[in-house]
């Protein structure tokens, strides 16, 4: 799945910026995760430039991430859909 | 409507008695074509005549034909379209075994013919003065001062078109446990080599002196990946970017590579939606974050089908077309799904027919080169021609897309079919 962060006017300042709004909103994803008891259920990779995150973890813990402050949208990605060389 | 093939085999004790030597042999295979024939008597009536050679069965699906196998007691069948497996059954002996023979292919770009290294034309030779290649060669403007990065199948690192040049390199696994793998560049089939030289090779490639960054995603016998796994791929190109070196410089992102959301079985629709928008999503974070243009193959399905994630409106969406100018039959173009592209795809399009490039490896001491047809090709050729111009004006994401646009060659095609026209370097 991928966590969407509302990184609000940060998607269009520097790179510095947007990483600084990135670890920052991490962060608070972890600590919620903690805080509920989901922390190992969910791999939350390091912060990146993109005020996105590809995790991966277990339906109860996709609900919890749509919880922590400051995420936005949460995303089911299909394993089944191939794309193809063309 | 697909021709089926079927194989009706038997036991080797079924039919004339083995041979009681080598000298016999001969006459045995002939002796089992024959009794093959008889058993199979019955199958004109059905619309299947004998043929000499599977290649001499009518093209017409209509009409069917069969080829004796006496090598292994077996008949090939092809039978007219519809005839079904039971009533061909009926037919024949009892001590058939009727199988059909599903056909283990890899999609067309994949099956190149091979090119003779003496017969690699320098790229400059290859296209019209007009694309702006040549002029931008000899202004000294190879595509230094870029970032060409590749998601495919890998790449040959050892290949003559990539001689001294350092590829940043890593192989993507499926599951995103796993940790990618940072190795010397290599190519798990052929695509992705062939890709990255049109993009960057030394001689068949249009901008060589870019900085190379390839990720292999792709499985090398089905030739496919998942969109979890070009998503790993994204987050690792953005966080190399991070270094020192990428700072300030342009950056084009070639995928020729995607699916048609109409070609998902409707028992596999769960999580589609979901799975587009997530692609989106983070399309549109890669061009406004890091202003990375992507340049996308739009698919070879021929008019009136689109593939994500080329029918993105921030992907530029390539189509392809011949030397000649006209239009490959089988690339796609149309819009692509409501909600995702209100425009018409594809927005550009390259040269994507017998396009010749590198692939893997070398044969009595020459590097392999082969020729291929699709809009996989056409990409690069759209790439190299993004980092010549982005060298030069330093332009980036939806500026440069916006550029390559306005400055294409018309070519009088349907927007479908044609875009905006061919990419070229033009200032």
């Amino acid at each position: 799945m991928i966590v969407f962060q509302d990184a609000g006017a940060a998607a269009k300042s520097d790179l510095a910026t947007q990483e600084k709004a990135s670890s920052e909103q991490r962060r608070q994803l972890v600590e919620h995760l903690e805080q509920v008891g989901c922390a190992g259920e969910v791999e939350v990779p390091p912060a990146s430039p993109l005020p996105s995150l590809l995790v991966e973890g277990s339906e109860r813990g996709l609900d919890e991430c749509l919880k922590a402050p400051g995420v936005k949208e949460v995303l089911k990605i299909s394993e089944d859909i191939d794309l193809k060389a063309l | 409507m697909e021709v089926a093939r079927y194989i009706a085999i038997r036991p080797l004790d079924v039919g004339p008695p083995p041979a009681a030597g080598l000298a016999e042999e001969g006459d045995r295979i002939d002796a089992i074509r024959e009794d093959l024939v008889a058993s199979a008597k019955e199958l004109p009536a059905m619309g299947l005549e004998r043929a000499d050679r599977v290649a001499d069965i009518p093209a017409d699906p209509s009409q069917g034909g069969f080829v004796t196998l006496p090598e292994f007691n077996a008949l090939l069948l092809e039978p007219p379209v519809g005839t079904p497996k039971e009533a061909m059954q009926e037919k024949l002996d009892e001590s058939y075994v009727l199988a059909r023979n599903f056909t283990l292919s890899l999609p067309e770009t994949a099956l190149g013919e091979p090119v003779s290294a003496a017969d690699v034309r320098p790229i400059l030779d290859v296209l019209a003065d007009r694309t702006g290649v040549r002029e931008s060669h000899e202004e000294g403007n190879r595509g230094a001062g870029t970032v060409v990065a590749v998601l495919d199948t890998g790449c040959d690192g050892a290949h003559r078109e990539f001689e001294g040049r350092k590829i940043e390199f890593a192989e993507i696994p499926q599951d995103l446990k796993v940790p990618l793998n940072r190795v010397d560049a290599f190519d798990a089939g052929t695509h992705g080599t062939h890709v990255t030289g049109i993009a960057a090779g030394e001689v068949v490639g249009i901008a060589p002196e870019t900085d190379l960054i390839n990720a292999s995603v792709m499985e090398s016998d089905t030739l496919t990946t998942t969109a979890l796994r070009v998503m790993k791929a994204l987050y690792w190109l953005v966080e190399l970017l991070k270094e020192d070196r990428y700072k300030g410089k342009p950056v084009i992102l070639n995928m020729s590579l995607g699916f048609d959301p109409n070609d998902i079985p409707a028992e596999e629709q769960e999580g589609l939606e979901d799975t587009l928008k997530a692609m989106h999503l983070l399309i549109q974070q890669l061009v406004v974050s890091r202003q990375i243009l992507p340049v996308v193959a739009i698919g070879n399905s021929g008019p009136d089908t689109s593939c994500a994630p080329g029918f993105f409106p921030e992907s530029l969406a390539v189509g392809a077309i011949d030397y000649e100018d006209a239009s490959w039959p089988d690339s796609s173009g149309g819009f692509g799904p409501t909600g995702f592209d209100q425009e018409c795809n594809p927005d550009i399009v390259g040269y994507g027919v017998n396009v010749v490039s590198a692939v893997p490896g070398s044969s009595n001491g020459e590097p392999n080169y082969e020729r291929k047809n699709g809009t996989s090709m056409a990409t690069p050729y759209v790439t190299g021609v993004a980092a010549l111009v982005a060298a030069k004006t330093g332009l980036q994401g939806l500026e440069l897309r916006e550029h390559l646009i306005d400055n294409a060659i018309a070519l009088g095609l349907e927007p479908a079919r044609g875009g905006s026209g061919l990419a070229r370097y033009c200032l």
